[in-house]
């Protein structure tokens, strides 16, 4: 309700100052390093979830393209020479940043770190605020597993098989975040607030899909995981809502809240504007 | 003239450009608490197990031990890029035999699920077609088995991960300190309990694995009382590394194994992780260097730091009242500033506006962290109330 009121009082002031221009911002979770191409990231987002965001492609927006397999300041740093260049260029002084899983963490490593990129602070100033879907804000237990699997463990096998845990994974670990949390970003509890708001969404679905073989991965994954309380495969309830202030759960798991097909989020996200 | 103030404006462009940013500060909501950093890795629980199966193993299939009354998960992946699916039978304590190329059913409690995507979710590049997992709904306390594994010649081996969420039989790993600093040893924990009953007499080892590294040799965790373990039999394993294997900075990788017998005769077995920050010893904070001013509502804090390798840091500084009668501290302000230090010593200096908060008895939280190389290079506190 709180929202809505400030949605309404900044749709009056945006009316107030006619100057000012609205932009949408994706960035995407961790994943592989072809997610720096840009129709890659298009695909992890699907175009159904950037045309219900943007009301039919009405507002302004940029899907960011970020190597998915590096630490969050190397990812910050790519994604905020994408948003300078695209604010920059299209006098986009007003944006709303959506974020899925380690996006999440990105952009709250970009808000915590001002100083850390000459970049980092004019957009900043123009971040209105973050929408933050299933972020492992206080790490998940998935990249913990992902460390119990790690091949550094088959010493002697010759062989480079699943040593896929990578660099944005291990950001992922809950030891990981524990000492970036305290250390390098805000917003947690006991830490300097973040400049702007961040409004997290928490997934707490699984079997979405039953037909679908990420539905049976994300099951499976909760399972062994050991994720505590609700999840939605890959992150707990939580760690997502460990920063910011709750905006809503959905029952979309961790692969359909990043779409806006089994539960219609894109819908949601666009009641921003 | 026009050429004195061309040079002028580029020499005022340079220093600009290299001056450090302006410091940050800020206030706390109030009554926000103050939070100490955690000092150790945060405990992780765990109730499954992982077993890396060669080519040659395989054969002799691979024994499960369930700790009953619960659910099963089974996920096998194959240890080899482009590999093809892993295929076995599994038979169960009570006899039944699911064959590989059976489905199982709900009335049968065993369930074979083909063309599984869970390692996209670990970041392992393996096709969700080769993956398979196989649920049994509820265990016996004995041994499930693979057996007949048919691996393709392409796979090096396979990684069999057996869960079981509803196990009252855990182990909780942690290791610390979380950021450990040159020269501090690290002791690694592993509590393995059965509800709330100890699990004495087990055998618990662990691995340590530096960033980007392969894994050691195998570190015995003790519960006899001697190894910073806590009591004797209390189910609580410990082993103190006083020495890394290197010096490597990042964050090390510690792999946990159990296995053992509860003392009501249930076979088990564990695996967990956890990891650890090795700091670079880039630079360090001088602790006894810390001094503290209040002039009118701005607090002064200065100290001392000695770089060994010259690049951008940044000082933090915490703010927080004395304690309370339930012992606790609130946050009240905070600041940062970003330097770029030479190497040699420099000294870091913050102001820090009070906005009327009381001066009386104030706790100062400091750090000195990497910019360059992410890392803690020291943190101090001074009790203002001492």
């Amino acid at each position: 309700m709180k929202r809505h009121l400030l949605v309404a009082l900044l749709t009056l002031l945006a009316a107030a100052v006619a100057e000012a221009k609205t932009g949408v911002v994706f960035i995407h979770g961790k994943g592989g390093s072809n997610l720096a191409q840009p129709s890659v990231a298009r695909a992890y987002w699907t175009d159904d979830m950037i045309r219900a965001t943007t009301k039919g492609y009405a507002i302004p927006y940029l899907i960011c393209s970020y190597d998915g397999t590096q630490y969050m300041w190397i990812a910050g740093g790519q994604v905020a020479g994408q948003i300078y260049n695209w604010m920059t260029a299209n006098a986009i002084d007003d944006i709303v940043v959506e974020t899925h899983s380690f996006g999440g963490v990105v952009i709250r490593w970009i808000l915590s770190n001002p100083t850390y990129d000459w970049r980092y602070q004019p957009i900043i100033s123009r971040i209105r605020w973050v929408n933050s879907i299933a972020p492992p804000n206080a790490g998940s237990e998935a990249a913990n597993l992902a460390g119990t699997l790690s091949g550094s463990w088959l010493t002697g096998w010759m062989i480079d098989l699943v040593g896929q845990n990578t660099d944005s994974t291990k950001n992922c670990s809950t030891s990981s975040m524990v000492y970036y949390n305290q250390y390098y970003l805000k917003g947690t509890s006991g830490r300097p607030a973040l400049p702007k708001t961040i409004y997290n969404i928490a997934g707490t679905g699984l079997w979405n899909d039953f037909a679908h073989s990420e539905d049976y991965g994300l099951a499976t994954l909760s399972g062994i995981a050991g994720l505590p309380g609700e999840d939605d495969g890959m992150v707990a309830q939580y760690s997502a809502q460990s920063v910011g202030v709750v905006w809503f759960l959905t029952a979309a798991n961790h692969h359909h809240n990043r779409r806006n097909d089994y539960r219609k989020i894109g819908d949601a996200l666009a009641t921003d504007f | 003239m026009k050429r004195l103030a061309f040079l002028l404006s580029l020499l005022c462009a340079t220093t600009l450009g290299a001056a450090d940013p302006q410091p940050l500060v800020g206030t706390f909501q109030p009554g926000q608490q103050y939070r100490e950093p955690d000092r150790d890795a945060p405990p992780t629980v765990s109730r499954m197990f992982v077993r890396a199966v060669d080519a040659k193993s395989a054969k002799d299939g691979v024994d499960l031990p369930a700790t009953g009354g619960g659910g099963l998960i089974i996920l096998t992946l194959p240890l080899a890029k482009g590999a093809g699916r892993v295929s076995a039978t599994l038979r169960t304590p009570t006899g039944d035999v699911m064959r590989s190329s059976e489905r199982g059913s709900e009335s049968r409690g065993l369930r074979r699920y083909a063309s599984v995507g869970a390692a996209e979710g670990l970041g392992m590049n393996i096709a969700a077609e080769v993956q398979e997992v196989i649920h049994v709904d509820r265990t016996e306390a004995a041994r499930y088995r693979l057996t007949d594994i048919a691996l393709p010649e392409s796979n090096a081996g396979l990684l069999v991960v057996a869960g079981e969420p509803d196990s009252r039989l855990t182990m909780t790993t942690t290791a610390g300190p979380l950021s450990r600093m040159p020269g501090e040893p690290v002791t690694l924990r592993a509590t393995l309990r059965d509800g709330d009953a100890p699990i004495p007499a087990a055998h618990v080892v662990a691995r340590l694995a530096a960033p980007g590294g392969m894994a050691g040799g195998t570190i015995e965790l003790f519960d006899d009382g001697a190894h910073g373990d806590g009591a004797k039999d209390d189910g609580e394993y410990a082993a103190v590394v006083k020495v890394l294997p290197s010096t490597t900075p990042g964050f090390w990788s510690v792999r946990y194994d159990a296995e053992g017998t509860t003392p009501q005769g249930v076979e088990f077995e564990r695996s967990g992780s956890s990891d650890f920050m090795n700091e670079r010893s880039a630079a360090r904070l001088r602790a006894r260097s810390l001094r503290t001013t209040i002039d009118g509502d701005v607090l002064r804090v200065t100290a001392v730091a000695d770089v060994a390798e010259g690049g951008r840091y940044r000082f933090d500084v915490i703010v927080a009242s004395a304690r309370n009668a339930n012992g606790e501290r609130q946050s009240i302000a905070w600041g940062e500033a970003e330097r770029t230090l030479d190497r040699g010593t420099s000294q870091l200096t913050l102001d820090i506006p009070l906005n009327g908060a009381k001066s009386d008895g104030l706790f100062i939280d400091v750090r000195l962290l990497g910019l360059d190389a992410i890392g803690v290079a020291g943190r101090a506190t001074v009790d203002l109330a001492k």
